[in-house]
């Protein structure tokens, strides 16, 4: 039945804006709810002995209805709530008048008016000087009623009280239905929003997840090459240093003036290194295959004591690996400069390990193309990639410089976006930096910034407080 | 003999001192160690005469093997280095590269020591 009601009078196009309809829905069925009152209420007009009552509510009854029907030909919501205000208030002051004045239960209709415009029509500012002209006019009335006359009352005062209840009833039940149009309009829309917001939550971390899947998909190469180095060493160790002991032991069997106790030392020697370095290219190995699970698992809710030195030398390498298996005519230097004696820091160790190859990534890459730029013109060029960790007072700074072409001014305030992305589309999910700006300065209370010079290079800074 | 290898791990160093103990007490083999390309070529400048053999990686920041290859094949004639480069198993791309700019021989990582004693005739 209400559904019919909307359908009639609201036109299709208010569907488009959610708002605009539920502001449309409000207006057509306070317009027919109004006119229902003033009807009711106009019979009110024969028990007091005032036709002219009756008269004006049938006068407003049928504007209103109009003001439904203006709804349907595509005339404003605010104009129509304009007029519906403009009427009330000379109905309210015609009857107040008429009615004895201040004393009149129609007073309250004089205040009313300005919370009808306000629900009609959203708009808060006109409503206020609603309120200010309906607080004149009471004013208005009270000082003449004290120091000019008594308002007349024109109605026949047997069936007053008829005539207070009858009107108060009215403008109780009016105001109380459009506050509760008002506000079931306004709950569907509350509702609806909470579920688009977990809906885009849960869309938010899907593509958290899969922001975290592209990014070891990139590393898988550098991964490879970088557990392939120190499993080949520990490979040869082993076997030099069986070969070592074999010497060893060759040289022990022989007698006591004929064994050679230098070499034996030596031998010694060189075994206890070798299994120390055995030991080292193992666990380099495993430290990367830890960073390598630690970067795909879903983040722990501790945060852990990081050395962020090792953390952005071992970042710095996989990345490096990872581009270099990626693109084999890449190539660029890069150079570490950390500070020593930094203390560890507590962090949700996987995320700043994302946020540094993220931005070490993107400086590779910055060279790279740079690098594709300058040999068209035969400059030479020696792309670079510094990684530098040091300590100012109270927080561990990092920064990742490149010499590449830098950010464009144009684009400086839109790299820190969400889904902002220079890269072809399905390259990147434009999340890299707007998910590293999010993790250095809400998961970590730190800040993330960057300076950049076009044709110079880009550096960005991390700090994070000790 | 002398033999220049050019790796940026440091620990090649001690593998292949290891490795040829015996070789280079007897004087038969003379190891140096550059750690990066550039590296490699400033120690060809002071020492090309000497120099008959580099074994080079390719992967490498900065000057790539294949970059030094380069350098190595142009800048040195007399007399041509004969250079041996390490590339990592199965990588066909590296490998024609290599071989199209005059790679005289090739080794995959890891390195077979055995093997590259055979193909220096030190066995």
């Amino acid at each position: 039945m209400i559904d019919s009601i909307y359908n009639f009078f609201i036109p299709s196009e208010y569907k488009q804006h959610p708002e605009d309809y539920r502001q449309a829905k409000t207006s057509v069925l306070f317009y027919l709810f109004n006119a229902l009152g003033l009807i009711l209420n106009s019979y009110s007009g024969f028990q007091i002995n005032f036709m002219p009552f009756t008269y004006a509510n049938w006068l407003y009854a049928v504007i209103s209805i109009s003001l439904a029907f203006c709804v349907r030909w595509g005339v404003s919501l605010r104009l129509c709530a304009a007029i519906l205000a403009s009427i009330g208030f000379f109905y309210v002051g015609f009857v107040i008048y008429n009615t004895g004045g201040i004393q009149s239960a129609t007073i309250f209709g004089l205040l009313f008016v300005p919370l009808y415009y306000l629900f009609l029509s959203n708009n808060l500012k006109y409503s206020i000087a609603w309120m200010v002209t309906s607080l004149v006019c009471l004013v208005g009335f009270y000082l003449y009623e004290i120091y000019v006359a008594e308002l007349p009352i024109s109605i026949d005062t047997t069936n007053i009280d008829w005539f207070e209840f009858t009107v108060l009833f009215a403008e109780c039940s009016t105001v109380f239905v459009l506050v509760s149009i008002f506000h079931i309009q306004k709950d569907k829309a509350v509702n609806e929003l909470i579920g688009i917001n977990q809906n885009l939550k849960k869309t938010q971390d899907q593509l958290i997840q899969s922001e975290k899947l592209a990014s070891l998909g990139e590393l898988t190469a550098g991964i490879s090459h970088e557990i392939q180095n120190p499993l080949n060493f520990v490979n040869n160790f082993a076997e030099v240093t069986s070969e070592l002991t074999e010497e060893l032991a060759e040289e022990s069997g022989k007698t006591v003036e004929k064994r050679d106790w230098d070499l034996e030392r030596e031998l010694l020697n060189d075994i206890r290194e070798n299994l120390i370095k055995i030991g080292h290219h193992g666990s380099r190995a495993s430290s990367i295959v830890q960073g390598m699970l630690e970067h795909s698992r879903a983040r722990t809710d501790k945060k852990e004591p990081t050395d962020i030195s090792t953390l952005a030398d071992e970042y710095l390498r996989l990345a490096y690996h990872g581009l270099r298996a990626k693109d084999r005519a890449f190539n660029a230097n890069f150079k570490t400069d950390f500070e020593s004696g930094i203390p560890t820091i507590l962090t949700f160790k996987q995320d700043i390990g994302r946020v540094l190859l993220n931005l070490i990534n993107n400086a590779f890459q910055a060279v790279a193309e740079k690098q594709k730029k300058i040999t068209d013109e035969d400059v030479s060029f020696n792309p670079e990639v510094i990684v530098k960790v040091f300590r100012r007072q109270e927080v561990v700074i990092i920064t990742v410089s490149d010499n590449g072409m830098g950010i464009p001014d144009n684009i400086k305030e839109k790299v820190l976006q969400p889904f902002y992305t220079t890269k072809p589309t399905g390259q990147g999910t434009g999340l890299g930096l707007s998910l590293a700006y999010d993790i250095v300065v809400k998961g970590h209370n730190g800040t993330l910034t960057f300076e950049s010079q076009h044709t110079v290079g880009t550096t960005f800074s991390i700090s994070l407080p000790i | 003999m002398k033999i220049l290898v050019v790796d940026d791990e440091k620990d090649v160093q001690t593998l292949f001192v290891q490795r040829f103990r015996k070789e280079i007490k007897a004087g038969i083999v003379n190891f140096e160690f550059a750690f990066s390309g550039e590296e490699a070529l400033q120690f060809m400048n002071n020492h090309s005469h000497e120099t008959v053999l580099i074994l080079s990686d390719i992967n490498m920041p900065g000057m790539s093997g294949l970059d030094l290859l380069k350098h190595l094949k142009q800048e040195f004639k007399t007399p041509p280095p004969i250079v041996m480069m390490i590339t990592a198993y199965g990588d066909e791309e590296n490998f024609n590269n290599a071989k199209s700019l005059g790679a005289d021989d090739f080794l995959t990582k890891p390195l077979d020591f055995k093997k590259l004693k055979e193909k220096l005739n030190l066995t």
